[in-house]
């Protein structure tokens, strides 16, 4: 039997700081955002992607040196379920800080 | 230190399916964008060990990590008692303590091998233990010449640490069965 949980207060936070950059965040700004540690945020990154609530597109442009860099944004599905979750589960609690 | 955490990572993403390990590589990448030696460090450090628990949670499963622990954690507390036993200094604690033993080691084993047989083992002994309790409370033990006091709150210890042991493979179980997050 499977069970369905409700969402971590870590995957709250992730969708809360990517609702608030409709340009989408790379994987350590979003760690900034959210106050999460690499180790938390990129295991529910890879399960918001595979739900098809976020989207991970690669940063293109000049201004980006080194190797690739993943941008993540909201899928319209992912927002919709993030205004779902908030009608259920109230954002008060979470403290965000913002992306500098 | 950096160049050693990527080179786990890249080891972790071969022990993973694919469906598993597409973060790992995100992760990588994203390292070699930050600047500052420590920053990047303990961005790396917290990724190996998401990975290896990842690996963990992949190969043997929550729930037998779970178990493991549980069962390794019961024997060390059984064997914990062989060492204490003979410096107690008195010889009813020491006998009574004796005659527990077998049974938390009893638990920890089936813990390590069948979860569900050391729930229902542990029930077993929390209703023993209680009435035992009831039992040892009627006056034809009270009046005797034993110490029946000890035995009833050992009693009621005892039973104690088998609920919290039901309750810890109770939720073993729910794990094993909920799906991940």
């Amino acid at each position: 039997m499977t069970r369905t949980r409700k969402p971590s207060s870590s995957t709250l936070k992730i969708l809360n700081c990517l609702s608030g950059s409709p340009g989408g965040l790379h994987g350590y700004a979003l760690m900034k955002a959210s106050g999460l540690a690499s180790g938390t945020l990129y295991p529910i990154l890879g399960r918001l992607s595979d739900r098809g609530w976020l989207e991970k597109a690669w940063q293109t442009g000049e201004d980006i040196s080194g190797p690739p860099r993943r941008i993540y944004t909201l899928t319209p599905v992912g927002r919709a379920q993030f205004n779902d979750l908030t009608e259920n589960y109230p954002l008060q609690s979470l403290e965000t800080r913002t992306a500098q | 230190m950096s160049h050693f955490l990527e080179r786990v990572l890249v080891w972790a993403e071969r022990q993973l399916p694919e469906s598993r390990r597409m973060w790992i590589s995100d992760l990588r990448m994203e390292a070699a964008h930050i600047s500052g030696r420590i920053a990047r460090q303990r961005f790396l450090w917290s990724g190996v060990l998401a990975a290896l628990s990842e690996i963990l949670r992949a190969r043997i499963g929550v729930q037998r990590v779970g178990q493991t622990l549980l069962g390794l954690a019961v024997l060390t507390f059984c064997l914990g008692g062989l060492v204490v036993g003979p410096n107690i200094g008195n010889k009813v604690v020491e006998q009574t303590l004796y005659s527990v033993l077998p049974v938390y080691g009893l638990t920890g084993g089936l813990a390590l091998l069948n979860l569900k047989w050391m729930r229902r083992f542990a029930a077993l002994c929390i209703g023993a233990m209680g009435l035992f309790w009831l039992i040892s409370g009627l006056e034809l033990f009270t009046s005797m010449d034993a110490p029946v006091y000890f035995f009833r709150a050992f009693a009621v210890e005892v039973a104690m640490i088998m609920t919290g042991l039901f309750i810890a493979a109770s939720y073993l179980g729910w794990v094993g069965d909920a799906e991940p997050a």
